[in-house]
């Protein structure tokens, strides 16, 4: 890579932690800036902070510190040798009082056996414990172990997402005017997802548009086959 | 607002050395541990720090 390429990637890497330290000031008190370690054309982005604080942002009920909220994003340069890609990403929400995480959002752009984005979570029930002793489940016991699917790559859920649930459902310290930085963050997310599955799903897309009144053409080489990850892929 | 870091091999490796002494455990023993779904605590983040490491490293650990 090209000490102008690398110098690119990186303002794209510290451009996209920006935004994140953005959205944890504007949302969660304490929050701290973020960090982006580079190693060649690879990155990780993540909360700064060294040691077992580094990853992390602290989750406060009544001010007082009761759990972090984990996060790295790992990324590397695009097919195209542009922009940033996101090869994973982790959100994981891990109680102080045992530092076992509850709950974990993450996304694998490659998996070949799991769903692209899924959640695990950490609990205890019998009933599924029996049933899956009863499938011949591998790890029966362990809940934590099962990949329950939220919606692929492009209708997956993102940070601000993860936040208004920490914020509303599970009742965390957040800071005045949070929601509307959630808001904010979710559709400006949303519109980047749009323009991503517009671009998969080209065919369908026009036809809805001429549905609600647009001139659509196709071009000329014709209309583009759908992408096969956008229809497939778990 | 945000910091940037450049480590050299030698300071992704040492990062993982001081990654697993937090919980006083080998690589091999956490591998086995987390295969088996049985990691505790600190053993959680730390077994997802030395894969970050090794995403970075992509290949040059040896």
């Amino acid at each position: 890579m090209t000490d102008a390429a690398s110098a690119l990637l990186q303002s794209r890497a510290i451009a996209f932690a920006d935004k994140i330290a953005t959205l944890l000031e504007r949302t969660l008190p304490t929050a701290p800036g973020m960090e982006v370690t580079q190693y060649g054309n690879r990155f990780r982005i993540q909360p700064a902070g060294g040691g077992s604080k580094g990853g992390r942002v602290p989750l406060l009920v009544q001010g007082e510190e009761v759990a972090w909220l984990q996060l790295n994003y790992l990324c590397r340069l695009d097919t195209t040798d542009r922009y940033l890609a996101v090869d994973s990403s982790s959100i994981w929400v891990i109680a102080k009082v045992d530092r076992t995480p509850i709950f974990r959002f993450e996304y694998l752009y490659k998996s070949d056996r799991v769903p692209h984005s899924h959640i695990h979570v950490h609990a205890q029930r019998g009933a599924l414990s029996h049933l899956l002793s009863k499938a011949g489940h591998e790890k029966p016991h362990e809940m934590a172990a099962l990949h329950l699917p939220t919606g692929g790559a492009r209708f997956r859920p993102d940070l601000e997402d993860v936040i208004q649930f920490l914020v509303l459902d599970c009742g965390f310290d957040s800071v005045e005017g949070w929601l509307a930085a959630v808001k904010s963050a979710r559709a400006e997310w949303r519109v980047i997802q749009t323009r991503a599955v517009t671009r998969a799903m080209a065919a369908v897309a026009a036809e809805e548009l001429r549905s609600l009144g647009y001139a659509v053409s196709p071009p000329e080489a014709g209309e583009p086959e759908p992408g096969q990850r956008m229809q497939h892929a778990w | 607002m945000t910091s940037v870091h450049t480590p050299t091999r030698d300071q992704l490796m040492q990062a993982r050395a001081s990654a697993l002494s937090r919980v006083g455990a080998s690589e091999e023993d956490l591998a086995a541990r987390a295969e088996a779904g049985s990691l505790l605590g600190e053993e959680w983040s730390v077994w997802a720090e030395l894969r970050e490491i090794d995403y970075l490293l992509h290949g040059d650990r040896d």
